[in-house]
């Protein structure tokens, strides 16, 4: 568990005084182990090969030539197939909306060479929803939310997040507060 | 035709390039812009881990191979062998190992 200190130095760059933390969000780990799982059964792949090739083309799996580029074609696939695996896990973990009594930040990783930095305040969020829509995101309880800004702001959108309905309703009462905030300055 | 072996070796080490690029990058974003923990901590230390064991082995097997032996493949297109069944269309092609 991190020091609450620390967890605001970490997630939170250039805290308001008296802005507190409220969700630190990441899509549900469930996307994750679909995807892990899914890996996992290319890495099986060669194995699979190979006791196919050793059945049926012995005479070729064991010629001493195409043996040889058999076995550098398999540590090449495991290698990209972990490599692959290694920038899934990154897209999901550096994908990150944080919510905050002040202003909502969203950190969005986009494959290996694209990343993006969104923040709004609370006071200019107009609207929010959230939306949860399939089987399982239904059963695990994970859906999208929804930020509508004013004017020509980009929306906010949370994805695949856990309870996106509790944290919609969080998001909407933090915004009356900081409108309240703001009438009373 | 005659192939050396070692072409596959030089496109081994070819694609392994391109790998070590793609890796460096997403280590760097890794430690860049990641928010240290357990988790992430974990997932880089596995990763590299397994590139480390996989490459290890590779290459443990990649010493003991003749990267100097070839194929050669005569294919003649002017003369068209029946096969023991006379089967009509059926082109046969020597392999040769040097």
């Amino acid at each position: 568990m991190i020091a609450p200190r620390i967890r605001a130095a970490l997630y939170l760059p250039h805290p308001a005084k008296g802005e507190r933390i409220e969700f630190i969000l990441r899509r549900h780990s469930l996307t994750l182990l679909v995807t892990t799982l899914g890996y996992l059964v290319l890495l099986i792949v060669p194995w699979v090969f190979r006791w196919f090739m050793e059945q049926n083309f012995t005479d070729f799996w064991r010629h001493p030539f195409f043996s040889e580029i058999i076995y550098l074609g398999g540590s090449v696939y495991v290698l990209f197939i972990v490599l692959f695996f290694f920038t899934s896990f990154i897209d999901y973990w550096l994908d990150v909306w944080v919510v905050t009594s002040e202003r909502i930040i969203g950190m969005e990783q986009k494959g290996i060479f694209s990343r993006t930095f969104a923040e709004q305040r609370l006071d200019q969020l107009q609207d929010v929803s959230s939306e949860v829509q399939g089987f399982f995101p239904t059963v695990f309880h994970y859906g999208n939310v929804m930020a509508q800004a004013a004017g020509t702001q980009q929306n906010a959108v949370f994805k695949e997040v856990p309870h996106a309905d509790m944290v919609a309703r969080r998001i909407m009462e933090l915004m009356e507060e900081s409108r309240r905030k703001q009438q009373g300055k | 035709m005659t192939i050396s072996l070692s072409i596959f070796l030089y496109l081994y080490l070819a694609l392994l390039a391109v790998f070590c690029f793609f890796a460096f990058f997403s280590l760097y974003h890794m430690i860049r812009f990641s928010f240290w923990g357990f988790t992430s901590f974990f997932a880089t230390f596995l990763f590299i881990a397994v590139v480390v064991i996989v490459l290890f082995i590779s290459f443990e097997h990649i010493q003991q191979a003749d990267w100097q032996q070839t194929f050669t493949w005569q294919f003649d297109v002017l003369h068209l062998d029946f096969g023991p069944q006379g089967e009509p269309g059926v082109i046969n092609s020597a392999f040769q190992e040097e």
